[in-house]
């Protein structure tokens, strides 16, 4: 065994430990690594500049932006609302609304587009799964909602809803009916169109939808004359102003001839005699507005003698004599799902009687067509794979677009300056 | 650092701690809408909560900084660096929600990959090479001395070569040694740690060819190579047979100079498995931690 | 109390050269009683007061501690005017190291007690070799009456001598006023002709009243007869005439007292087939030459002994089997012989039962002059191998029979100090003394253990032998199957001691261990002997010290026997003497980290693989490979 003190001898005696190779290598490594981190940073500044902050890619929208995070964000604070609503038209929510997060609570950035417009129902059911309002009178809406499952019936099929317009249309008759069938086929699309956005249906407008086979014409002895599908006051002014027309042009309808007793004088009434034009008008006036306003006989075979205004509308039957009768208004409803969007055109790959299933059968007015929540269930449901998502934001929108809104501004209102960085310089 | 029944503890306790938190994360991952990340609340608690670990981490090379401050064995802050390092493994991927992100936060993940695989593998290398080298190497002496060792081990063998066959001329740098040593001595008190030299032989004695031939063909190249490379040492049967009893001692010492300056080559070898990994491991995982800073602030900042 | 300064030697009134002449005990001496100084430290001249002292002039008033029992120290005082009292505390506590509180002790106690585990689980076969005083409590059931000092007298000189911690604690019975010294001092007067003499010989009576007093063999003596004991013992060392060659009886002598060790280290050994075993050591406070006068269970206890060439070969105990041949292998080699087959014949122990069997010698083995093939020995057997001629001897072993021989060689391992006690003055006091039986036989019994011990327990103590181990008080040891060699160690010992480390991480190993280069605070520290200057030396603790004052002689690195002292370098003190000088050296020396709680180098290993402990206490036979 080599004794402790041999070992000693042979050792070279260091003040303080030397650095063997590996820590003379040390403080080089480190320096190098450092280095080679940093310059690895600096390299990513420079491909990426300040986007290498990124945590993800943002929505291609906002990709404009490139490197000025300062548009949205300020220094240690999450993005302000202020930001968004710089280009976003900022819409409240319910007036019930305790307390309005911020825009970036729903719209999580820095993800994907899918992510930021698409927001989750858990967000929706944080408040509407158990909705709680301190405010007075309390919102009529469902209180807790968890899923579309749990979606109550709309509005406008509940119990006792029914169609408040004042108008008479026979869908039945329309779609099945010979005499029409024979001359042109009527289907939806030739009176449904939709709007140019694909949501709505534009509205049914007499002049493009009625008027080919619902001629305002009287057929009367003195020539054509047509009502216009307008108040019973401006018919009235209509008809009388065609009356006039009429008998200007055609003078022997109202001067009958008779026989001239002088020879070279043509056969002629007395002029004291003679009807005036306005008696013309007046006699005349009186025999179309009596056809016109014919209250409707039910009896009557279809298209005779009743064709005319009450065939659809009603009146409030309060015609003081030689006053006109007032129509009522027909208040055919704008849209029948008041809090939830729908878009005819995303649908188009459905006959619509797949969701109108009881259309071809309606003969009154006040049946409500429209599809019941189970339909849209059927495909619109967790359970089937392949459903067609049960989103809440695919009907509804948190900001209010249907109430509060003009229905016809756009969705969504960008301000371009803003957007290229005008605001910027 | 060896593992042993001591750390059990610290074992269980992290496992639990890292159970706890990918319980918490399963939860979380599952009940957020968009799916995990790092900037929401779960997330930079996760993020906190992995590089409080780090930092911790980290604070044994400061420790090893301030060797005299009674802070707590350094022994105890190994046992943290240890276990909270491993710990933070989890914790950083639970933060990350398991996904690189973007430009900066990738090249991090990199970096915090590089680190922890090393740190991995140090510890994984410091159960074994320890062993090996108290086994293979009995000669062993400090790292920082095998320089000095090597070189006096060549002087060594000069010395017994030359007490059989007098000065040699061909090894003059050992000569040089070898004064430069005396003249060192001369300077010191008493005679603490001298290394008693035997004298040179006046005139070569008989027969010492074969030893001289030996030396300067086999063992002399032999000490003189590089470091690190423990090579074949020379074959003394031949030699033990043909010299005269009287050599004995000097080729005894010589083969033995040759297995030390050979186990010495083995151990240096050896002490730089054991160590390079940590010029990776220390050095970034400062720079991990600069570049952390910058995360944190520009997290914060955004 | 000692000194407070170290950097300027003893704290106290200076005393001139002039002034030391007029006392006693210094007149005769040759030396000048000056330190020696460093010559970093600037030269000043004797006659103006130096910068560093090393005999002061202090004063005490009564009651106040001039030295306390326990303490290291290193001093020596002589009492100038006054008068004081010196007791013997009933019970003196382990050394402590300095700086180290009693929470951080047993937190590190702890430390040493979870690593040993595996050693605590084997306290049966724990082999106590060797008790070192400095660690443990010694007791004194009885104490002594106080001895009164007049003036004159020397005290506090057996820490100087045998560097054990002080025995006396001393109080001033009225205000005195007191020399104080260092140890190098002391040597002085010591080497001076008369004085030294009358010091001597006050240490070896105080020596070794105490150490009876300490032992409770003695403990029913009166006073007078303890003072007869004394007067009739005789205080041992190495220098003393009756031990040759650190040796204090050898293997077979003739019994003729019993032994007290009070300082150093004894080893027991015995002749065997092969060599000599060694089956114990003894540390301080040991009673040991008694053990043959234990009644022996074991049977065979027969010799071989060589009749025709009693000078070539030496007598054997039959322990177990050995061979005699010319091989070199052979138990009982007969080098050179003629006649001799290389393996000729051997001796077997079967049962208790010792036989003789021929090896197929060329020549054939007698006994009784008749040839044989295998035979049953007996005591005064004669076996003829060749030209060499063997008998059976018994050993000794019935205390009523025969002329008592020792079973064991007793030698001292490095300086030590035993009282003798012959066996007439043993006689005349075993007349009042019941006691005495009782303490011989476990004492004997203990010694009858270790010659019994298992191969694997013998070869620990041989491991600790052969490194030295056994008077270690404090080694760092390094655990090799964790320690990533990253020098934590090193540095933070350079870093606890401005930038010199203070030990080298290298050194022999035992079993997974490494015995590292640092100072193991030795309970007979070889360093200490001869510095010129007193610079080396304990405080009031156990680590050592080399204060500011060393002179860079480099005695104490030379007599270091593990090169655990280092002689450093240093730059010349600009501040001290304006002329430039040469670089000056110094010795360093691992304090303990005195100052710091607990030594550093395991304080900043973060492996778990530097432990300080007591070696011999530590290691296990596990632990030898």
């Amino acid at each position: 065994m080599r004794s402790s003190k041999d070992l000693a001898r042979r050792l070279r005696f260091d003040r303080f430990p030397r650095p063997d190779a590996f820590q003379r290598w040390y403080p080089i490594a480190a320096a190098l690594a450092v280095v080679a981190a940093i310059v690895g940073w600096l390299f990513i500044r420079l491909g990426w500049h300040e986007r290498q902050y990124l945590p993800g890619p943002v929505a291609p929208a906002h990709a404009t932006f490139g490197d000025r995070c300062q548009r949205c964000h300020s220094s240690f604070r999450n993005v302000a609302d202020r930001a968004c609503v710089e280009c976003h038209v900022a819409r409240a929510h319910s007036e019930y609304e305790l307390e309005a997060p911020r825009c970036a609570a729903c719209h999580v950035e820095h993800r994907s587009d899918a992510v930021s417009l698409a927001v989750s129902n858990r967000l929706c059911i944080d408040c509407h799964g158990a909705l709680e309002s301190k405010r007075q009178p309390k919102p009529s809406i469902q209180t807790s909602i968890r899923d579309f499952a749990e979606h109550p019936q709309f509005a406008a099929l509940r119990e006792g809803a029914v169609d408040r317009a004042v108008l008479r249309f026979n869908h039945k008759l329309h779609l099945n009916s010979d005499r029409i069938a024979k001359e042109d086929t009527l289907s939806c699309p030739k009176c449904h169109v939709p709007e140019a956005d694909g949501r709505l249906m534009k509205p049914i407008n007499f002049e493009a939808h009625c008027k080919r086979c619902h001629e305002q014409k009287p057929p009367l002895d003195v020539g054509p004359i047509e009502a216009p599908h307008k108040e019973p006051a401006v018919v009235r002014e209509s008809i009388a102003a065609q009356l006039l027309v009429l008998a200007v042009q055609s003078p022997e309808v109202i001067f009958t001839g008779r026989k001239s007793t002088l020879p070279g004088v043509p056969d002629r009434e007395p002029i004291s005699e003679a009807r005036s034009l306005r008696a013309f008008q007046t006699e005349w006036l009186g025999k179309v507005e009596e056809r016109l306003y014919k209250p409707l006989n039910q009896q009557a075979p279809l298209l005779e003698g009743n064709k005319y205004c009450f065939l659809c509308h009603d009146s409030d039957l309060d015609s003081s004599p030689g006053g006109l009768p007032k129509i009522r208004a027909s208040a055919i409803p704008k849209r029948w799902l008041l809090r939830g969007e729908f878009s005819h055109r995303r649908h188009d790959s459905v006959e619509c009687s797949a969701c109108h299933d009881q259309i071809r059968s309606s003969e009154r007015s006040s049946d409500v067509n429209l599809p019941k929540r189970e339909l849209c269930q059927r495909c619109h449901s967790n359970v089937q794979s392949r459903s067609a998502g049960t989103q809440c934001v695919l009907c509804h929108s948190y900001h209010d677009t249907s109430r509060h809104v003009d229905p016809g501004a756009p969705a969504r209102q960008v301000n371009l300056g803003v957007l290229l960085g005008d605001a910027e310089k | 650092m060896l593992l042993t029944s001591d750390h059990t503890r610290w074992a269980v306790a992290t496992s639990l701690a890292a159970v706890v938190a990918a319980a918490a994360y399963t939860v979380y991952a599952t009940s957020t809408p968009y799916g995990p990340s790092g900037g929401s609340w779960p997330g930079l608690c996760f993020g906190i909560a992995g590089t409080a670990c780090m930092l911790s981490a980290v604070f044994l090379s400061a420790r090893k900084k301030f060797l005299l401050w009674r802070i707590g064995s350094a022994q105890r802050w190994m046992k943290l660096h240890v276990w909270l390092g491993l710990l933070a493994i989890p914790l950083i991927l639970f933060h990350a929600g398991f996904s690189l992100g973007g430009p900066l936060t990738t090249w991090l993940m990199v970096m915090f990959a590089i680190v922890s695989l090393s740190g991995i593998y140090g510890l994984a290398v410091q159960q074994v090479i320890p062993r090996v080298m108290t086994l293979r190497v009995p000669m062993e002496t400090p790292r920082s001395q095998i320089d000095h060792l090597s070189a006096s081990l060549i002087v060594d063998a000069y010395e017994q070569v030359a007490s059989v066959t007098g000065h040699l001329p061909e090894a003059a740098g050992e000569q040089a040694a070898l004064a430069e040593e005396e003249k060192r001595n001369a300077l010191r008190p008493g005679d603490w740690k001298q290394v008693r030299r035997l004298i040179p032989a006046m005139s070569p004695a008989e027969g010492s060819d074969t030893l001289r031939n030996f030396y300067l063909d086999t063992i002399r190249p032999y000490l003189h190579r590089k470091a690190f490379k423990p090579g074949v040492p020379p074959d003394f049967a031949r030699l033990r047979f043909d010299a005269p009893g009287e050599w004995r001692a000097p080729v005894d010492r010589l083969a033995e100079i040759c297995e030390e300056s050979r186990q010495l080559a083995v151990q240096a070898r050896l002490h730089s498995w054991l160590h390079s990994w940590l010029l990776m491991h220390a050095p970034l995982s400062f720079a991990l931690l600069v570049l952390v800073a910058v995360h944190v602030y520009m997290a914060l900042h955004y | 109390m000692a000194t407070e300064q170290h950097t300027d030697g003893l704290a106290g009134e200076w005393l001139s050269r002039d002034a030391l002449a007029q006392i006693d005990f210094f007149k005769g001496s040759k030396r000048p009683f000056t330190i020696k100084l460093n010559s970093n430290l600037g030269v000043v001249p004797e006659q103006t007061e130096p910068g560093i002292k090393a005999v002061v002039k202090r004063h005490y008033q009564k009651g106040d501690v001039i030295c306390k029992a326990g303490d290291f120290g290193s001093t020596a005082f002589l009492l100038l005017e006054g008068s004081a009292v010196a007791s013997l505390p009933s019970q003196m506590l382990p050394a402590v190291i300095a700086g180290r509180s009693a929470r951080t002790g047993a937190w590190l106690r702890g430390l040493f007690q979870r690593r040993s585990s595996a050693a605590v689980r084997q306290a049966v076969h724990d082999i106590d070799v060797g008790e070192v005083s400095p660690y443990a409590v010694v007791t004194c059931a009885n104490p002594p009456q106080p001895v009164a000092l007049r003036a004159g007298d020397f005290f506090g000189i057996d820490t100087c001598i045998n560097f054990y911690p002080r025995d006396l604690t001393v109080e001033a019975a009225e205000p005195c006023v007191v020399l104080e010294m260092l140890r190098s001092v002391l040597d002085s007067i010591r080497d001076a002709g008369d004085g030294g003499e009358r010091v001597e010989h006050a240490y070896r009576q105080s020596a070794m009243r105490t150490q009876f007093y300490r032992h409770t063999m003695f403990r029913d003596l009166s006073a007078a007869e303890m003072d007869w004991l004394v007067s009739q013992s005789e205080l041992l060392t190495p220098g003393s005439d009756a031990v040759t060659n650190d040796t204090l009886f050898g293997e077979g002598a003739e019994v003729d007292g019993i032994y007290l060790l009070r300082a150093g280290t004894i080893k027991l050994s015995q002749r065997r087939a092969g060599g000599d075993a060694t089956l114990t050591y003894l540390g301080s406070g040991t009673l040991f030459g008694l053990e043959e006068m234990l009644p022996r269970q074991r049977a065979a206890q027969l010799r071989l002994v060589c009749v025709s060439h009693p000078q070539e070969v030496a007598s054997v105990a039959l322990g177990t089997s050995i061979t005699v041949g010319r091989a070199q292998t052979c138990e009982v080699p007969l080098v050179g012989s003629r006649g001799v087959s290389r393996k000729h014949c051997r001796i077997e122990q079967r049962g208790d039962e010792m036989y003789l069997v021929d090896l197929g010698s060329l020549n054939g083995t007698l006994l009784n002059g008749e040839l044989i093939q295998e035979v049953l020995l007996t005591t005064g057997d004669l076996i003829g191998v060749g030209d060499f001629t063997f008998r059976i001897d018994p050993v000794s072993i019935d205390p009523k029979q025969g002329p008592r021989a020792r079973l064991t060689t007793a030698s001292g391992l490095d300086s030590f100090e035993v009282i003798k006690i012959s066996s007439a003055t043993l006689r005349e006091l075993g007349k009042s003394n019941t006691r005495f039986l009782a303490t011989a036989s476990s004492v004997a019994q203990a010694v009858d253990a270790a010659i019994q011990r298992p191969a694997a327990e013998q070869a620990l103590v041989d491991e600790v032998v052969e490194l030295n181990l056994y008077n270690s008080q404090n080694t760092l040891l390094i655990d090799l199957d964790r320690c990533t060699r990253c020098d934590q160690c090193v540095r933070a010992c350079a870093t606890a001691h401005d930038g010199v480390a203070r030990f080298t991480r290298d050194g022999p190993r035992f079993g997974n261990y490494l015995v590292t280069l640092a100072c193991r605070s030795c309970s007979d520290p070889k360093c200490m002997v001869g510095c010129p200057v007193g610079s080396i030396r304990r405080r009031e603790s156990l680590e050592i010290h080399i204060e500011d004052w060393c002179i860079g002689c480099g005695r104490c690195a030379n007599n270091c026997p593990f090169g655990n002292i280092n002689m450093v370098e240093l730059a010349a003190s600009p501040a001290k003497s304006p002329e430039p000088q040469a670089p000056a050296w110094k010795a360093t020396v691992c304090d303990l980290c005195a100052g710091y709680e607990g030594p550093s180098c395991v304080y900043a290993c973060p492996h778990d693989a530097a432990i300080r402990v007591n070696p011999s206490r530590f290691l296990t036979i596990g632990d030898v490979k």
